[in-house]
């Protein structure tokens, strides 16, 4: 049954890919801070502009637990996420792109840059193009450890971030700052971000008992959802919602229908326009005679936006917050 | 003399398993309504069949979906909900697929004289496959007959792929089964590497691609069921009703020609019904391995190789085997589902071995 084996080939790599977002690998520790590298004396001068600090070579621990030196400001830089192709956008890093996946598509600007394929995994990985390139640094994300280690050996200087929550996608945003030498960008992108997600806590109930009951629908049939733990779960936590597949034993568990109409979500969020069609449709028995469809509460989320633990991530996070919270955010 | 009375009553020890198998059906069919992820009392179980059975007689048009919307007793709206559009459709479907992937099995196991013989051996997953990829792909939205644009392709996909691997076997007017196994397998292969070329080409649509070819019954609902199950119950009742042409068959073709069985008409009419009953399975629950290989074995093992029992308990013993399945898959890791496909070969695969080694005699030429 060669279709079966096809199957689980590709079951297993998507598997992987929705794990990438919640297996949270130990917080790296910060980059050593770039003053602490013994400068030359400040000299009074009339220069207009101050000499930059040499703040590399750089010491990096990545998400994978690896300590990466950057030898130099990298200037040709592959992306291999289409989070962190949007991170080095919002960063104004796009002109040292290099290259990008075939996933990237935000923000319109990267339809011209140098298309990597898809990084599926290790053996579907377009490394020749990766080389032709001749990138001074890769960004990688946590899914992919065989293509990060492949990289190396090939000699490309790679890191990889792994952010499992969205205040870890944040933060994710400062470190890639630091090692791509935009940090002013990147401390005035992430206040910005912090400052949003800020005002969204602050309209949250601080009673667990007060917050809405939810369900983050990943996929309809089978039926998949936001589980314990997992990036998108944490999209509904910070916006202030109860998960209802909170006590699943996976990140992303295959959810008995059962237990959706049993314990019947005020809303449900998908990224999924045709699941509002078919509960109006009555094509969907799970959701039906939920209170979300009943009061209309079902909300639908860009699946780029959800699922990419970028800068837009905020965005996600608001446009929940919005719906569970009416009239409360600006 | 001793010989005819062992022959008795092996018949009738064999009778016996058969309504044994019926029985196990009705026990794993009831426990499939009882046992799930969320706890139903009994008592509510019963009722809300009982008023959803009456009712489906009373006045309301017979649509398989009475009774839903509004509550007709004592009991949480919730659990009503839970019975009649989850938990009774996913017992109904998986009797029905289990019953037409175990009939097809042994029938094409008989036809073809091989034992890795299985419903999929024309190609037809691999085509049900290419058809829902295409489906998915294209994002064409029609429907027929009660069914949605990628069900509907994979029908018609599977469907094809037997007539291409029927075409591509006949020399003149014969089709030997070995030319038509070969070709199945071919066929397959071509099929299912143009799916995987589909699903590099359009990656953004890989995952639709993959949770579709993942079979299972967590989806199951009374319109799929309502749409499929014509060509399964008349699928299979042909095939039950051909068991004596199988027998004859298994002599070997030539002899089954000599004894009187017109062998091409038979074989066609046997290939095309278990294909339909094969393509209506896929389309109802996408494509679930295992069963349609090993039911048939163990049918053989336990009630011998007379098709006219082996085909009624290869359907008893698929539909137990499904529904069973099911029963673990959606309690195993509650309230988390896991996929049957797992289930069915982790029960029937060491049931199976167990069988093989106690009878190592019977089986394949022996009885």
């Amino acid at each position: 049954m060669t279709v079966n084996r096809t199957v689980i080939a590709f079951l297993v790599f998507t598997l992987i890919l929705a794990s990438a977002g919640c297996t949270r690998a130990p917080q790296a520790e910060p980059a050593p801070e770039p003053s602490a590298t013994p400068a030359p004396a400040p000299v009074i001068t009339i220069e207009p502009e101050p000499e930059p600090e040499p703040i590399y070579p750089l010491t990096i621990v990545d998400d994978l637990g690896r300590t990466v030196i950057i030898n130099a400001r990298p200037e040709r830089i592959v992306s291999l996420a289409p989070s962190n192709t949007e991170i080095l956008a919002a960063l104004g890093a796009l002109e040292r792109v290099a290259g990008v996946t075939d996933s990237c598509n935000y923000p319109p600007e990267v339809a011209d840059k140098q298309r990597l394929g898809q990084l599926y995994d290790v053996k579907h990985t377009n490394f020749e193009t990766i080389l032709a390139l001749e990138p001074d640094l890769a960004l990688a994300i946590g899914g992919h450890p065989e293509v990060v280690s492949r990289l190396e050996e090939l000699g490309i200087t790679v890191i990889a971030f792994d952010p499992g929550t969205v205040a870890a996608a944040v933060e994710t945003i400062e470190r890639i700052g630091r090692a791509i030498d935009a940090v002013e960008e990147a401390e005035q992108l992430v206040g910005e971000l912090r400052a949003r997600l800020d005002r969204i806590s602050a309209i949250i109930p601080s009673d667990r008992a007060d917050r809405p009951l939810a369900l983050f629908e990943i996929w309809p049939e089978p039926l998949m959802v936001a589980g314990p733990s997992s990036f998108v779960a944490d999209i509904l936590e910070t916006a202030g919602a109860i998960n209802l597949a909170a006590d699943a034993v996976d990140p992303y568990p295959m959810l008995s229908r059962e237990i959706v109409i049993e314990r019947d979500p005020e809303y449900v969020i998908t990224t999924f326009p045709q699941t509002v069609e078919d509960v109006r449709a009555g094509l969907r028995e799970d959701l039906a005679g939920t209170r979300a469809a009943i009061a209309g509460q079902i909300i639908v989320l860009d699946q780029d936006i959800s699922s990419r633990p970028g800068p837009r991530i905020v965005d996600a996070v608001e446009a929940v917050a919005r719906a569970l919270y009416p009239g409360r955010l600006p | 003399m001793t010989v005819g009375i062992d022959l008795v009553a092996l018949r009738r020890r064999r009778r016996i398993r058969l309504c044994l198998a019926a029985v196990a059906l009705i026990v794993v069919m009831l426990t499939g309504c009882l046992a799930g992820p969320v706890a139903i009392p009994i008592r509510t179980v019963g009722q809300v069949a009982w008023v959803s059975v009456r009712s489906l007689f009373d006045s309301t048009p017979a649509d398989g979906e009475a009774g839903v919307g509004q509550s007709s007793g004592d009991w949480p709206q919730a659990h009503e909900t839970i019975l009649l559009r989850v938990r009774f459709p996913r017992v109904v479907q998986g009797a029905l697929v289990g019953m037409g992937l175990g009939v097809a099995g042994a029938s094409l196991q008989g036809l073809f004289r091989n034992p890795m013989a299985d419903p999929y051996v024309l190609g037809l997953s691999s085509g049900a496959a290419l058809g829902a990829a295409v489906s998915i792909v294209t994002g064409v939205s029609v429907s027929a007959f009660g069914l949605g644009a990628t069900p509907l392709f994979a029908f018609i996909g599977a469907i094809g792929s037997m007539f291409l691997v029927y075409n591509l076997a006949r020399s003149q007017n014969r089709v030997p089964v070995i030319t038509l196994l070969l070709a199945g397998v071919a066929v397959g292969t071509v099929l299912s590497s143009v799916v995987t070329l589909l699903m590099v080409i359009a990656h953004e649509k890989l995952d639709r691609i993959v949770f579709w070819l993942m079979g299972g019954l967590a989806g199951a609902r009374w319109p799929v069921i309502i749409a499929t199950v014509p060509y399964l119950l008349s699928g299979s009742l042909v095939l039950l009703l051909r068991a004596r042409d199988l027998n004859l068959l298994a002599t070997g073709e030539e002899t089954a020609q000599s004894l009187g069985l017109s062998v091409e008409n038979s074989k066609r009419l046997i290939l095309a019904c278990a294909s339909l009953v094969t393509a209506a399975a896929v389309c109802a629950s996408g494509t679930i391995a295992f069963v349609g290989l090993i039911v048939p074995h163990i049918a053989r093992l336990l009630l011998g190789a007379d098709y006219r029992v082996l085909l009624p308990g290869s359907a008893l013993i698929g539909a137990s085997l499904l529904v069973g399945a099911d029963v673990v898959a959606r309690l195993a890791v509650a309230p988390s589902e896991l996929p049957v496909g797992v289930v069915t070969a982790m029960l029937g695969g060491p049931f199976f071995l167990w069988l093989l080694r106690r009878n190592r005699n019977s089986g394949w030429g022996g009885d």
